[in-house]
């Protein structure tokens, strides 16, 4: 399909948008889209419908998984997948791998950093954040081939480790 | 009481705009939104009628007794008119989803609009707060201030693994998202606005318009925002998107450096006549009196116009946009009445000044 601003490239986002009580199809190009500014966009909720279930339909789960649904509120993997929405927290231990697939796409990481409410705040957890966070480093210092800090790094992590067992 | 605090709120556009701050001749605002859910309770895309109503005033009781929002109004959006619920988008207190879909929803605004909170609209909870200027760590401070005051009055939905959980897999994690309205006509104006939104959007970052009515960017007003919210710490997202839109004014002043240099006639009639227009006009549509203001707000950065300042020109832009109008003529208007106020607004405003 051709974008119809430029009517010269190939249109690759298509939206819906309501204008007034009346409904518009558009089908646009990056370059138009971009150009235009992402506001017209934003307003028709092109974020969420469109991009996004390209990111998680993409990631649905095996044969009948679409139809499944989180006991506490109901929902289906297929309703999150049309819209990115989750129906209740719980929903993130429902949908469980895929969801962390699908974080990881969008945010290219599937694992929280920084602040937690106060019930969260236990030294055990404080630790284990550390942890992660060292394993990080510790994977960059080995791909850049820095063995004596990794070493450091190992070190520093297993005495962690070792007073986490303690506790 | 209720109805006078809303009409007070709604007559008397925020203080914040007026007060400058760091880089304010390139920066617009600040702005800071913490995304936050109750945990037990179903998010607002599933949550039945009955839930939401507990949900606005478990929150409502929480702000009452949270000390940053001491002296906050709360108002519940089943008592606002559209109109009003217009105003408050068009001064972005609420999402523009907001204005057709308010019930069960609530708002609550501390004195001068700095710090104000979201009920029940994508999440629970949305914290925002507004600074002028680029002032990502104050306004992340206030709104992280408010966060730990109402974790004590509140259990928000949390996991270990994924962070606040969210209505949205866009938000989870901190559900931090920051925002500069940022002016850019110096990057526009040479063609490399395009090279910047590419490296932001390489770093992750959104470019988009900002203001007016339709689809464009308009008055080369952007907003910059982040789009990561999982796996990077406050801390370091509030520091990336400090040092990255300082790298973006670096790039426009060198800009505006250049065009002084090479075309200051050219640019200096440029402002000149736009001033002219602003100061004579009688009929205004949006688009173009938001171009007419970036031309006198780039004269004002650049120190080619004195006698008016960026805080009546930041004023001016919120008090143009149509439903402000509507409410500072008291009067229902069709658009060309609306131009016509627009450009009598603009010109009682600048001769003033
Ligand atoms: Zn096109
Ligand atoms: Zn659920």
């Amino acid at each position: 399909m051709i974008c119809q601003f430029c009517k010269k490239n190939n249109a690759t986002i298509h939206f819906t948008n309501v204008d007034g009580n009346k409904v518009v199809k558009i089908h646009i190009c990056r370059s138009c889209a971009e150009a235009k500014g992402f506001d017209y966009l934003k307003r028709s909720n092109f974020e969420k419908t469109d991009l996004l279930a390209g990111l998680v339909s993409s990631a649905l789960p095996e044969k009948g998984g679409a139809r499944r649904r989180c006991e506490h509120c109901g929902r289906t993997y297929a309703a999150f997948s049309k819209s990115a929405g989750l129906g209740c927290s719980k929903c993130y231990d429902s949908f469980g791998e895929e969801i962390a697939k699908v974080l990881k796409r969008i945010h290219g990481n599937a694992r929280h950093l920084g602040k937690s409410p106060r019930r969260y705040c236990t030294e055990k957890v404080h630790a284990r954040r550390r942890i992660r966070a060292l394993e990080d480093e510790l994977r960059i210092s080995v791909e850049l081939e820095n063995y004596e800090r990794a070493a450091r790094l190992r070190d520093e992590i297993a005495d962690l480790k070792k007073g986490m067992e303690k506790r | 009481m209720k109805q006078k605090q809303l009409q007070r709120l709604l007559k008397n556009p925020a203080s914040w705009l007026a007060e400058g701050g760091e880089e304010s001749e390139l920066v617009f605002a600040t702005r800071v939104r913490l995304a936050r859910n109750i945990d037990g309770r179903k998010f607002t895309y599933c949550a039945e009628a009955s839930e939401l109503t507990l949900v606005r005033d478990e929150v409502r009781d929480a702000l009452a007794l949270a000390p940053s929002m001491k002296g906050s109004i709360f108002l519940d959006m089943n008592d606002t008119t559209e109109p009003e619920r217009m105003i408050l988008a068009e001064r972005r207190l609420i999402s523009h989803d907001m204005v057709r879909r308010f019930t069960n929803r609530g708002l609550a605004v501390a004195r001068g609009e700095k710090l104000s909170v979201m009920v029940n609209e994508e999440d629970h909870i949305r914290l925002q707060s507004f600074e002028s200027g680029l002032a990502v760590c104050e306004a992340f401070d206030r709104v992280s201030r408010l966060d730990d005051d109402l974790d004590g009055s509140l259990e928000f939905a949390f996991s270990d693994r994924f962070g606040y959980l969210t209505a949205c897999a866009t938000n989870v994690g901190t559900g931090l998202r920051v925002s500069a309205m940022v002016h850019l006509p110096g990057l526009v104006h040479n063609g490399d606005i395009r090279q910047v939104s590419d490296g932001l959007r390489h770093v992750r970052l959104s470019v988009r318009g900002s203001y007016g009515e339709g689809s464009e960017v308009v008055g080369n007003f952007f907003q910059i925002s982040n789009l990561i919210t999982l796996g990077l710490s406050e801390s370091d997202t509030v520091k990336n998107m400090d040092s990255h839109i300082r790298k973006v004014l670096e790039f426009e002043k060198k800009a505006r450096e250049t065009l002084l240099k090479e075309a200051r006639s050219l640019l200096e009639d440029k402002i000149w006549r736009a001033y002219g227009i602003l100061k004579n006009a009688r009929m205004l549509d949006s688009r173009e009196a938001m171009g007419l203001i970036s031309a006198v707000r780039l004269g004002v950065g650049l120190g080619i116009v004195t006698d008016t300042g960026l805080s009546d020109l930041n004023e001016i832009l919120i008090m143009i946009q149509p439903m402000h109008l509507q409410m500072l003529y008291e009067k229902v208007m069709g658009p060309d009445e609306r131009d016509r106020s627009r450009a009598d607004y603009i010109r009682s405003r600048l001769k003033a000044s």
